[in-house]
């Protein structure tokens, strides 16, 4: 099956939109429903962790949109480095928000701990991410 | 070399000695200084206002030697520079001193008119309170001159100390006739027999969530000539015969404090029957998975409360400052307390004016982390009841 760059925009998009909504929900649970909680640190660590590569998604959506260019074929190797990366990216930074009852450990020090490897992969997939598109739109 | 020779040098006058002459002069001159210099150093040295390691003489007036940490010493000049642009400049109610709104006298010594903020005025009291303890001891008694040197070395310093400000009214304008010169009542709050010294408890102290003031019969009936000792032996015998078997020592402003290691509570702010002295929220267990536990658990809904008691004995009035404490920093405290009086705070006596006042610090710990619970839920006669430690003092011959 020869993917589209449209449809390869559109899975992207659908991958970090969809795991950045399940955070943002966990997250406006946990502010509006638990008096422990600490709002501020919470979004704080939620808001540069997506916002960057959401950002980039939404630009190159539009730009597409209004460029109505014909559809090309894409490079699958990137696109599918694209992809898995931001699909890691997402499962990571979903982990320590759903399954930090089971460890034991309060949730600001798991936070804490993720923004590690977070930055690490988020630089990946973001890197990918840009090259893919640029590449494409040449 | 004469000084006429000096003079010819001088108005320029032909003369081939005279730079040989005037250099050896300069140099004699030089010479003088830095004598002059080590002998201050050295009287300085060995004198008794040098500081034990960390701490700098404050230098807020000529002649202040307390004791600070370099931070406040630069404080300190800071302040005395921006003290006239900190003056109301038509002066006002206390004469041309009168502070502008927001700052108040230092009374780094009682005549200490210096405009600062509160904050600094409650750390400069805090300084003088403590002036002897940061100081270094005479070397008989650091060497184990025993208590009766420490004593005399003691009231030498009371007779060199700044006078130590005993109470901190909360005022923007500092009123002379409502706050007289404080009297000078320095005391020692370190050792002086052993070279040991207590490590000091943050003062003013943190915020707490509730405080008690014991009853002083509680802690002296039956005690003649009662001591800081046997105070400090009574509170630790009620502590240690309901469970409190860590107990860390602090020095405070004119006393010292005894502070308890953190404990879980139950909702009677009874000691928990379990984990009493873990701090450890249990996680949820995942086989076999219980949904409810998940979502109590996501939501912090799972977390216990927790208690630090400081037992503060001083007769230094004070009001809580400054950020609220952590759970870990009030866990560190139990940590780096010692753990007994030294001896010669011990055999003090336990002043007629010295109160003891509990101080709870409450916490929540939940797996969505810590938080200091500001007011508690129960006061201070609740929380040492149900702690069992009035009843036991009450019980005390």
């Amino acid at each position: 099956m020869t993917l589209t760059m449209h449809t390869a925009r559109k899975r992207l998009a659908l991958v970090w939109f969809l795991g950045a909504a399940v955070c943002f929900v966990v997250l406006l649970f946990i502010s509006f429903f638990s008096a422990d909680a600490d709002p501020t640190g919470l979004w704080d660590w939620f808001l540069p962790a997506v916002v960057p590569n959401l950002s980039l998604i939404i630009g190159v959506l539009v730009y597409a949109h209004r460029q109505a260019q014909t559809d090309t074929r894409i490079d699958p190797f990137l696109y599918r480095l694209a992809f898995w990366l931001s699909l890691l990216y997402v499962l990571l930074l979903l982990l320590p928000l759903l399954f930090f009852p089971l460890t034991g450990k309060p949730l600001p020090e798991l936070l804490s701990i993720s923004r590690l490897w977070l930055a690490a992969v988020q630089g990946l997939a973001t890197g990918v991410m840009g090259a893919f598109f640029v590449r494409q739109d040449k | 070399m004469r000084i006429e020779d000096i003079k010819q040098c001088e108005i320029g006058k032909p003369c081939n000695r005279c730079a040989t002459r005037m250099l050896g002069f300069v140099g004699f001159v030089l010479l003088l200084g830095l004598l002059a210099v080590l002998f201050a150093s050295f009287a300085h040295a060995s004198g008794s206002d040098t500081c034990v390691e960390g701490y700098v003489w404050r230098e807020a007036y000529p002649g202040d030697h307390v004791c600070v940490t370099p931070d406040v010493r630069k404080q300190a000049a800071a302040d005395n520079q921006l003290a006239d642009s900190r003056r109301e400049p038509q002066g006002g109610a206390y004469g041309p001193d009168t502070c502008k709104p927001g700052f108040v006298w230092r009374e780094a010594r009682s005549q200490d008119h210096v405009c600062v903020t509160p904050e600094v005025r409650a750390q400069t009291a805090r300084d003088n309170g403590l002036a002897n303890a940061r100081r270094q001891m005479p070397p008989a008694a650091a060497n184990g001159g025993g208590p009766r040197h420490a004593e005399v070395w003691s009231a030498t310093r009371q007779a060199t100390s700044p006078p130590a400000p005993m109470a901190l009214p909360k005022m923007s304008q500092p009123a002379p006739e409502a706050m007289p010169a404080p009297t000078p009542v320095p005391r020692e709050t370190a050792t002086m027999s052993s070279g040991f010294r207590l490590p000091e408890f943050p003062w003013p102290p943190p915020p707490f969530s509730t405080r008690l003031k014991l009853d002083r019969a509680l802690l002296v009936a039956g005690q003649p000539a009662p001591t800081n000792g046997s105070v400090a032996a009574r509170m630790e015998q009620a502590l240690a015969a309901n469970g409190y078997s860590q107990l860390s020592y602090y020095a405070v402003p004119d006393g010292f404090a005894i502070v308890t290691q953190i404990e879980r509570i139950d909702d009677r702010a009874a000691s928990a029957a379990e984990q009493r002295w873990s701090t450890q929220v249990p996680p949820v267990s995942l086989i076999p998975f219980n949904l409810d536990a998940y979502i109590k658990a996501l939501l912090g809904r799972n977390g216990d409360s927790f208690r630090v008691l400081v037992f503060a004995f001083t007769p230094t009035p004070f009001a809580a400052a400054g950020a609220a404490v952590t759970p870990g920093e009030a866990m560190a405290w139990a940590e780096k307390g010692a753990t007994a009086l030294p001896a010669a705070l011990a055999a003090r006596p336990y002043g007629s004016d010295t109160v003891c006042t509990a101080l709870v610090y409450e916490f929540r710990i939940s797996s969505l982390g810590a938080a200091a619970k500001r007011p508690g839920a129960f006061n201070g006669e609740q929380h040492l009841r149900a702690a069992g430690i009035l009843k036991t003092l009450e019980r005390a011959p």
